[in-house]
């Protein structure tokens, strides 16, 4: 069985390729978990449940990892404003997100690592990073050099110079500091109050695409086999994750999969019809845990979908068909139509 | 499936079987309504897609999902808890919403 799959790296459908035949290895960004999951959440995690089912129901072992990023400053923001324990505020999130994922149905990871539980790991890279003249330290913390990285930028397809002349976020391209625009913090330093870890360079917290690059190599190793996400992580999480892999000599990701955005084009009309669900747990209050999947399998992956009331009761409608067609057909049972399956798994 | 995981043509397949299964059972054809919704369970199987079969969960969970109901309407939440981890590990999906909780198998 060969899967063909778009990569983003080289924008091409190629074959997914098993670095060890009949397994195959990914890596699935997870939630920053600072509140409930959304819609779009959702998305991000039924494709990927699609894929991995697919795989292997064709035979294919999969070890998929999927991180809990449980350190960020959107999280220490709420623990402030909320005047609560970060902590308490992360794993209560983690809660919530499974919760939803079981009622989904998608199937746990087989990891999930979390960004805590790598810190000395993480501060290992950025160490490596320095030593290898890739990183530098500013006031506020260590930042990655991006101009050792030939290929910069791949992931976005876009030129460097042409990002920045359409004005990025500051998260992104901020700090006066930095030697280039596009430089990213791979370490930061804690705020007096803030949670903070140890590290050669002074006490503080891991940068977010520190984490997975350190996650998925641990656990999956060098030249695994695929990694993907959300289309709005290809660049600059990813890329920066990629960036700092090839820095240091790794062998990293062999093939990348973004899936589309959640598109809310109805507007006010949508917020009147379905109360404006944007949160996953609403949604899944409202219908059959199953219409969300059905919607999404009736569109391509990497197609915007748009979630609204008219699709999300035809998805419903879909449903009722096949659960009356399951009622009355479940106690046949013979040796499945071998063309039918062919059908369905080669086009 | 295998041609950049397009599901939107999987999904036609399978739509196309269903009614192709259910011609064969209203046309007395048990033989070839067997074989496609054979294959239709399978496909459904293939994208995590779970069928309806709530007829076929037993009495004693039925019971736990109604005694898990009540308890989180007293909001004895420990009870509640207790029952779900119990159906879990008899394999279903312990759904609870607002309208009540629902079962499927795993």
């Amino acid at each position: 069985m060969v899967l063909n799959l778009y990569d983003t790296a080289t924008s091409q459908i190629r074959p997914l390729k098993q670095r060890v035949p009949g397994e195959l290895s990914i890596y699935l960004c997870g939630p920053t978990v600072y509140g409930p999951p959304h819609i779009g959440h959702g998305r991000a995690t039924l494709v990927y449940d699609i894929l991995r089912r697919y795989l292997e129901w064709t035979g294919v072992k999969v070890r998929l990892v999927s991180n809990i990023t449980d350190i960020d400053d959107k999280i220490i923001d709420r623990a402030t404003r909320e005047n609560r324990p970060w902590l308490d505020i992360a794993q209560k999130c983690e809660h919530v997100w499974f919760e939803s994922m079981a009622r989904l149905g998608v199937k746990r990871p087989n990891d999930v690592p979390r960004a805590t539980e790598y810190v000395e790991q993480i501060v290992g890279l950025i160490a490596e990073l320095i030593s290898k003249d890739a990183a530098y330290r500013t006031d506020d913390g260590i930042y990655m050099s991006t101009s050792v990285v030939a290929d910069y930028g791949l992931l976005a397809h876009q030129n460097i110079d042409d990002m920045l002349a359409g004005g990025g976020d500051r998260n992104v391209f901020g700090a006066d500091q930095k030697k280039h625009p596009a430089d990213f913090v791979l370490w930061k330093f804690s705020k007096p109050g803030e949670p903070a870890w140890p590290s050669p360079w002074g006490e503080g917290r891991p940068g977010w695409h520190s984490e997975c690059v350190v996650m998925s190599l641990e656990l999956l190793g060098e030249g695994f086999d695929l990694h993907c996400g959300g289309a709005d992580l290809r660049f600059p999480h990813h890329e920066n994750e990629r960036a700092q892999a090839v820095a240091l000599g790794k062998d990293f990701a062999h093939h990348w999969m973004h899936n589309g955005f959640v598109v809310d084009t109805e507007g006010e009309k949508m917020s009147k019809s379905l109360g404006n669900v944007t949160n996953l747990p609403d949604l899944l209050d409202r219908y059959d845990a199953r219409a969300y999947r059905m919607l999404l399998l009736q569109t391509h992956y990497r197609s915007p979908v748009k979630v609204g009331l008219d699709n999300i009761d035809a998805s419903v409608n879909a449903l009722a068909g096949i659960d009356s067609f399951a009622a009355r057909t479940g106690s046949l049972s013979a040796t499945p139509t071998p063309q039918l399956l062919m059908r369905f798994a080669r086009r | 499936m295998n041609d950049d995981l397009n599901t939107p043509v999987a999904m036609g397949v399978l739509f196309d079987a269903v009614r192709r299964a259910n011609v064969a059972v209203d046309a007395g054809d048990n033989q070839t309504a067997a074989s496609v919704a054979s294959a239709v369970r399978e496909m459904c199987a293939a994208i995590g897609l779970q069928l309806d079969v709530a007829k076929d969960i037993d009495a004693d969970a039925l019971a736990k999902a109604v005694a898990l109901d009540a308890a989180r309407a007293a909001k004895d939440f420990a009870t509640a808890d207790k029952l779900r981890a119990e159906l879990q590990a008899l394999g279903y999906l312990v759904e609870t919403t607002k309208a009540g909780t629902t079962l499927r198998h795993n």
